[in-house]
């Protein structure tokens, strides 16, 4: 058999240029299909961490996406409520006007602008967004969101709760609204039904130690300490064993007549966070109830001075004092309870005036006053902004912030 | 990745739940942890039989929401019951007032429902005698008011127990006469004093009351609380859930002044509110719905604590003198007018005991859900009060705050010496919102471990505990002389419940009447049991309970011990120790008397 050598050796050529040619066409086509692909994976990646709550990623993740796909409308909405989540109103902006540019879906572009305006203030689109927030559909539940932090905000406590019990019909799982409700249900007084809603949030995210801490802290107050100290167990054992959970570990070891674990524990929080109020009190009440006075005192002080508006922890210290006699001292602290007392119903009157006129700046600046009276900054700061969003010239307001930029901060709440 | 601050992140915060928070994955680890709380059923026996049915009392407090659907808070307080011996015949026999309801065109008329007697047989049989003792009605055919409590005492030191009831509009006493007064153990009936007595005016809403010496002339006075100023014309309608109507919280209506009558010991009470120094009413004053009478400061002289409902409680120290009562009301400043935390409590039923064996009376009190019922560990000297919120400590927490809880009492269920605690629960309004404590609720019972902590030993209470109760007041009495304390339990509009001691089988005890000279009243008294280095003190008690009258004779259990030495100390200050006494029996003990007489039963 005769080998013809000049042919085999064109041959080959040909094809090694047509296998050249073919890895070109093809890693081409990888790199398409993967650019595709990456694409595809941004906006997956990106709407799933927008259900997740996890704004900014989901907008960094939109953010690049769009790069690639800037006429996917669909995708520039999400971006924008990414974007507003993360208080970037004026990307938001931008992404929605570009949104409408390339044809996107009129009607939620439009409620995406109204949300943007209620979040910076403006009321004048609320009464709108609360008629269409009672559509049954997605949007509706996009409302819902800002809706019900607007509601809390403004502290219009029964449409949160409306709010809150709409969005949850349609996501009853949903770990934020069980936990908002909650809260609710917590400043309405009904502690039953916001312990239901615990022990919901816990049933549908049983690894989410922020709704079984709050299960566990509620079943202290309606529940029984032998049930909230199994949740409290679970978060120690999971790696939770941060102060609130040793903290709690303790009550319901004291609530449990079992003294010693909850000295120990105690005294270990306080040598770790000397300077937060409501172990020393805790630590404090046990030592008084244990007739231990001279170990309570300075307990009980140090907390008082520590969270001047507690009367829990005011009324301990009054109770030590009587306890030795001291009947003078004990009236000094009990005119304090007093004062308390007296500003806690001034506070409900205020609470209950609120709901009913939202818009009251007066009422607003006074509660902001009281809550600063009891060293209760952040809350008092946030009722003083109120007031001047709804009343700029409130000077009464304006006066108390701007003392309190100037204020020292105050040792560490924790340590 | 750097994370920015989220809305919803922000939201958390705002609601201060974000303590433990960090960036999770969106994906939910399948991880389970522990939802529903863990059940101990402890197979213990049972401390209590019911032995209701058997017994022949059937009776039902009413309240009169079958009648009519008011939502009135009139209809929530419900009523007691008391033990008493009436006949003298050594045997605790039953009172229990009947309620109301409402008649009329427009069902406003408020009618007072016939209270009933019931003899005790013996062998746990009793025997309606309301018409043949006369309480079929009051003097002269009247018929009954709307009732809630009873109080019993000797008013006329005849050595026979008298009888009053109180209730909406007024109260009514019952002297304990014979049938034949030649023949006075014969047969005995009741008649009704009131109006001779000067209690027939001012009363507007009497809902527990007490007796006790207050003024040391040996006469029983009497501690009358009152509740809120209702009427037709004051009766809001309350929505709790926003559309369901109830009944509305006492926060809603001012608090009526208490009343303080001063037994002048010729038949006749005067009223001396006033000058005794009780305490107004208004609009967070003095919402009374129960009352104990013991010496709390160890000065010999009884002393008042009032539970009140949503505002604070008196604790009224006896500096009376003779002839004239006077009260330093020292609630706040000795930390019995509030819970552990400073707030003033719904607070119904109250109790005095030793459970802690300091020889001086704790003070308990029954509170409404979502507060802890409170118990007062004691700290007092002569004339300075000194009390400390002692629940935590005592492990009582551990039931949580789901209770409304009405009639309590102390008392040594297993014999062991420490005494432990009943409460009878039902919630105060008919639509619990939804979700919140039920209406019809469980009894509970609470074990004193060694005076170290309370068990919740509910589940042993017996066959009684398997249904929750709409229950109201309790009367503790041992109605068949065994050394077991028995129970007698109201409820709204159910049957009232017998319930029999039947726990601490092989443990000893021991029963004492104290009797002071010329039949004065003997509240104020104490008796302590020496043995073994161990001391266990009761004392002599005026109300307690809820709308009730208990067995006034004093219980010990022994647990193992036969012997020690039971020291008396009478109102007076007098002291008489006794030694060498055999268990298992009731002593009767007349103050002066050196001899210890076995005794047959009780009278008053």
């Amino acid at each position: 058999m005769v080998i013809d050598w000049r042919n085999r050796i064109r041959r080959p050529r040909l094809a090694i240029l047509l296998a050249v040619l073919g890895v070109v066409v093809a890693g081409y086509a990888v790199f398409f299909f993967m650019e595709r692909h990456k694409f595809n994976l941004l906006l997956t990646d990106g709407k799933a961490m927008l259900a997740a709550r996890e704004y900014a990623t989901a907008s960094e993740l939109l953010e690049r996406y769009l790069v690639g796909r800037p006429a996917d409308t669909g995708a520039r909405l999400l971006a924008a409520r990414a974007a507003r989540q993360t208080r970037a109103y004026a990307d938001a902006r931008g992404h929605l006007r570009r949104c409408l540019a390339d044809g996107g879906e009129s009607e939620a572009i439009a409620v995406e602008e109204k949300l943007l305006a209620v979040l910076q203030g403006d009321e004048g689109p609320v009464g709108g967004l609360r008629q269409r927030a009672k559509l049954d559909d997605d949007l509706a539940l996009v409302i819902l969101e800002v809706l019900v932090q607007h509601d809390l905000n403004t502290y219009q406590l029964g449409a949160a709760l409306e709010g809150f019990t709409r969005y949850l019909t349609h996501r009853p799982d949903d770990l934020h609204a069980l936990l908002g409700r909650a809260f609710v249900w917590e400043r309405f007084m009904s502690f039953a039904d916001a312990l239901e809603d615990y022990r919901k949030a816990v049933a549908a995210h049983p690894a989410s130690e922020r709704a079984r801490l709050k299960l566990a802290d509620s079943l202290l107050v309606v529940g029984t300490p032998e049930e909230a100290l199994i949740h409290y167990r679970w978060l120690d054992e999971h790696g939770a064993g941060h102060p609130p959970v040793r903290l709690g570990l303790a009550r319901c070891y004291r609530r449990l007549a079992e003294v010693e674990k909850a000295n120990a524990l105690l005294d270990g929080l306080v040598a770790e966070f000397p300077n937060h109020g409501e172990t020393l009190w805790e630590l404090g009440e046990l030592n008084l109830e244990q007739g231990r006075l001279l170990v309570a005192e300075p307990l009980l002080r140090k907390a008082a001075a520590l969270r001047p508006f507690d009367r829990r922890v005011h009324y301990g210290l009054y109770r030590c004092l009587l306890q030795q006699d001291r009947t003078a001292e004990a009236a000094v602290v009990d005119a304090r309870v007093k004062q308390i007392d007296a500003d806690m119903a001034s506070l409900n009157a205020i609470r209950a005036a609120v709901i009913k006129e939202p818009d009251n700046a007066d009422l607003r600046c006074e509660g902001g006053l009281i809550f600063l009276r009891h060293g209760e900054h952040e809350e008092g700061q946030r009722w003083l902004r109120l007031a001047l969003r709804l009343d700029p010239q409130c000077e009464k307001a304006r006066a108390a912030l701007a003392t309190e930029a100037n204020r020292p901060p105050t040792p560490g709440a924790s340590r | 990745m750097p994370l920015k601050m989220t809305r919803w992140g922000q939201l958390l915060i705002f609601l201060g739940i974000l303590g433990c928070s960090r960036a999770k994955p969106p994906e939910i680890a399948p991880e389970t942890g522990p939802v529903i709380a863990a059940v101990t059923v402890e197979p213990e026996v049972a401390y209590f039989k019911d032995e209701t049915t058997d017994s022949g009392v059937v009776f039902s407090y009413q309240n009169g929401e079958k009648s009519a659907d008011h939502y009135s808070i009139l209809e929530s307080l419900g009523g007691g019951a008391g033990v008493l011996d009436f006949d003298g015949d050594g045997l605790l026999d039953l009172f229990l007032p009947g309620g109301g309801g409402f008649a009329g065109a427009d069902k406003k008329t408020i009618v007072g429902y016939p209270c009933a007697l019931f003899r005790n047989l013996g062998a746990n049989k009793f025997q309606e005698v309301t018409a043949a003792a006369g309480l079929q009605s009051l003097a002269g055919g009247k018929p009954w008011f709307y009732s809630h409590g009873v109080a019993v005492a000797d008013y006329d030191r005849d050595g026979w127990p008298d009888l009053l009831v109180t209730g909406w509009g007024g109260v009514a006493l019952f002297r304990n006469v014979p049938f034949d007064p030649a023949h006075p153990g014969a047969g005995r009936r009741y008649e009704d004093a009131t109006e001779k007595a000067g209690l027939s005016q001012g009363i507007t809403w009497a809902t527990s009351a007490a007796f006790a010496d207050l003024d040391g002339d040996g006469y029983p006075d009497l501690y009358l609380c009152q509740y809120v100023d209702w009427s037709w014309l004051k009766h809001p309608l309350c929505h709790y859930d926003g559309k369901t109507p109830d009944v509305c919280p006492p926060k809603n209506f001012d608090g009526l002044a208490h009343k303080l009558f001063r037994n002048t010991g010729q038949g006749k009470f005067s009223d001396v509110s006033q000058e005794s120094g009780l305490r107004p009413g208004g609009p967070n004053q003095s919402k009374g719905l129960g009352v104990v009478i013991v010496d709390v400061d160890g000065d010999g002289k009884p002393d008042i604590y009032v539970a009140n409902d949503t505002v604070d409680n008196f604790l009224y120290l006896n500096v009376s003198k003779p002839g004239a009562i006077r009260l330093d009301e020292r609630g706040l400043v000795s930390a019995v007018a509030r819970d552990d935390r400073g707030n003033p409590n719904g607070s119904m039923g109250v109790a005095a005991g030793d459970p802690l064996r300091s020889g001086k009376p704790a003070l308990w009190v029954t509170n409404y859900e979502n507060e802890l019922h409170m118990l007062y560990r004691n700290y007092s000297t002569p004339g300075r009060p000194v009390f400390n919120p002692y629940s935590i400590a005592a492990g009582i927490g551990a039931i949580g705050q789901k209770f409304v809880g009405w009639g309590t009492g102390f008392l040594d269920v297993d014999h062991d010496g420490w005494e432990d605690l009943f409460v009878a629960n039902g919630h105060a309004i008919r639509h619990p919102a939804g979700k919140s404590a039920n209406r019809w609720q469980h009894p509970v019972l609470l074990l004193n471990k060694n005076g170290q902590k309370f068990r919740d030993a509910s589940q042993q209470i017996g066959d009684y505990s398997t249904a929750p109760r709409l229950g109201r007041g309790v009367a503790f009495g041992d109605l068949d002389n065994d050394g077991h304390t028995d129970l007698v339990i109201s409820h709204l509009n159910e049957p009232v419940a017998l319930l029999r001691g039947v726990g601490a089988q092989g443990n000893h005890w021991l029963g004492l009447q104290l009797e002071a000279q010329g039949h004065a009243c003997s509240v104020g008294a104490k008796a302590v049991w020496e043995a073994n280095g161990q001391r266990q003190t009761r004392f002599v008690m005026g109300g307690g309970s809820y709308a009730s009258s208990s067995d006034r004779r004093l219980l010990f259990g022994l647990g193992q011990e036969a012997s020690g030495l039971l020291t008396v100390t009478w109102p007076n200050g007098t002291v008489q120790k006794f030694a060498n006494l055999m268990v298992d029996r009731y002593y009767r003990m007349v103050e002066g008397s050196p001899q210890a007489e076995i005794g047959t039963g009780p009278r008053k």
